[in-house]
């Protein structure tokens, strides 16, 4: 680990050398002295586990790194950019056959929610009225239904 | 000569042992249909349930027992958007809801189930405002308590939190299983893939529509590439003839490969707000007209962190104790990954029975 720290500033700071010194000091780590079979085989998979452990800590250092998350912002702006033009792609041709596009049902489906915003605040402003109507006929307290949007929803 | 040469070299076998190896290999591939018959056959959830209420996609679930119930408080799951709620309840022996359940507690478990196209719209105001609350107001009326008890997972969590800073009124006990509540450290690596000089979230969903499910799986296999790409078959491989590891292995493989996409307007908000804006803590994240002040929240809370955490490391749930309004209030950390915590043998042997002691001494009884 030593050589580790001490490389990372160093002249031989690349990141393989850096991993392979990693790697190396933890495997002459494992202590082994192997008589029987059973020791060796075990000897082996702390090796194998040390492997392991140096691999996963150096691409966690890469999936930080600046290097990775510039690459993975150009990857997904050239995805998301090649999908939109797919998308508008598939509109028009879709248009063009007279056929309704995602476009037109995402615009549907928006006026439904404006839709049924209007009649749940509408629900929400009667629902208050009556509580109040109800307080002031009896002393009970109202039953809190307001300020949410209630769904009715079917018990099964 | 074959035994001195190996003492230098640990890694070269000598010619017995890689007879005895050669072995091993074929009595494991003789074991393989074997494996490929458990892997078929492996079945998930180990508690019975109904579907008591139905809205939309979502379902509530109440769990059947012949167990006496003990307390009247009842207990709602409420998992996250990413994935399926049946990971707390995955097989016996490795269920958080089992634990509950034989303890005598009426619990329910949220199903949000899988959002489509027309859903993209949904946002957090539709999942907390409307489907949470009136999930929690139908298993209000169902038991006849005011008051109910909360187990939010994950992101599930989160939502469970805003919630009970909208409505403290109706909960009786909060308890958070490794759910993100402050993204201040921006250390972690979700943090910087998801930052929003790296993740244009608004295109995504605009471009999507809703956030396709092998997106999150491939990222969050990515956090830990070398365990969950190689390790986990090593491990596999190793334990080839053991049939009680391949049936969690397989149990567990169903639930990691079940992803659901999550709802545009809901995962742009939580991503925006409370992973890159980090409103949540700050008080300043808005539901609807509503602002969520997380000092509303005056129950009793239990915040369960898990020390490997990759996903959620506890640094993003702990200062949730510190930013709530109640007295009653307390944290585990316990030595797990994010989903050991539910399903690790030693959480369901060590963990589970004391947070079962913890809301049974903060619940009503029958």
């Amino acid at each position: 680990m030593g050589n580790h720290e001490t490389n990372e500033g160093g002249a031989t700071g690349d990141p393989f050398s850096r991993f392979w010194l990693d790697l190396m000091s933890k495997m002459s780590g494992t202590p082994f002295a192997p008589t029987t079979a059973q020791v060796q085989d075990d000897a082996m998979k702390r090796m194998r586990q040390a492997f392991f452990d140096a691999w996963a800590k150096h691409c966690d250092e890469f999936l930080r790194s600046d290097t990775f998350l510039d690459t993975l912002k150009k990857s997904m702006d050239s995805a998301l950019a090649f999908k939109q033009e797919l998308n508008e792609f598939l509109t028009k041709a879709l248009h063009e056959k007279q056929m309704p596009a995602r476009s037109d049902t995402d615009s549907i489906l928006l006026v439904l929610r404006s839709m049924e915003d209007r009649v749940l605040e509408r629900i929400d402003r009667i629902s208050k009225r009556v509580d109040a109507l109800e307080s002031r006929k009896s002393a009970s307290p109202p039953d809190s239904r307001s300020g949410k949007r209630q769904s009715k929803g079917v018990p099964q | 000569m074959t035994v001195a040469f190996p003492q230098f070299m640990p890694w070269m076998l000598t010619p017995e042992q890689m007879q005895d190896q050669w072995m091993d290999f074929s009595r494991k591939m003789a074991h393989l249909p074997k494996a490929l018959e458990v892997a078929r056959k492996v079945r998930v959830g180990a508690t019975p349930s109904d579907a008591v209420f139905r809205l939309d996609k979502l379902r509530l679930l109440r769990y059947v027992t012949d167990v006496e119930q003990q307390f009247s408080t009842p207990l709602l799951v409420v998992f996250a958007l990413v994935n399926r709620p049946y990971i707390l309840d995955l097989r016996p022996g490795k269920s958080v809801v089992s634990h509950f359940v034989n303890r005598g507690f009426d619990t329910y478990n949220l199903d949000w189930g899988v959002p489509t196209d027309g859903d993209r719209f949904l946002n957090m105001e539709d999942y907390i405002e409307r489907y949470l609350d009136t999930v929690v107001d139908q298993v209000r009326s169902r038991t006849g308590s005011d008051r109910i008890s909360i187990l939010g997972y994950c992101m599930g969590g989160s939502m469970s939190a805003m919630y009970a800073a909208l409505h403290p009124e109706k909960i009786k006990n909060l308890i958070l299983l490794a759910a993100p509540v402050d993204w201040s450290n921006r250390e972690y690596l979700l943090a910087k893939w998801t930052d929003a000089s790296v993740f244009d979230v608004d295109k995504l969903m605009q471009v999507y529509g809703n956030a396709p499910a092998e997106l999150l799986q491939g990222s969050f296999q990515l956090l830990k590439p070398v365990s969950t790409l190689v390790e986990k078959y090593f491990s596999f491989y190793e334990n080839m003839e053991d049939e009680k590891f391949l049936e969690d292995f397989f149990a567990m493989e169903t639930w990691l490969n079940d992803n659901i996409p999550v709802a545009g307007e809901m995962f742009r908000q939580f991503v925006k707000y409370c992973m890159q804006q980090n409103k949540l803590i700050q008080g300043k994240l808005r539901i609807g007209d509503r602002v969520v002040d997380l000092r509303k929240i005056t129950c009793p809370i239990l915040n369960l962190t898990a020390t490997q955490d990759h996903l959620v490391p506890p640094e993003l749930s702990l200062p949730f104790n510190d930013a709530v309004g109640s007295t009653d209030r307390k944290s585990i950390n316990f030595p797990a990954g994010h989903i050991g915590l539910a399903v690790g043998t030693k959480a369901n042997r060590e963990l589970w029975p004391s947070v079962c002691d913890w809301v049974a001494e903060r619940s009503e009884p029958a």
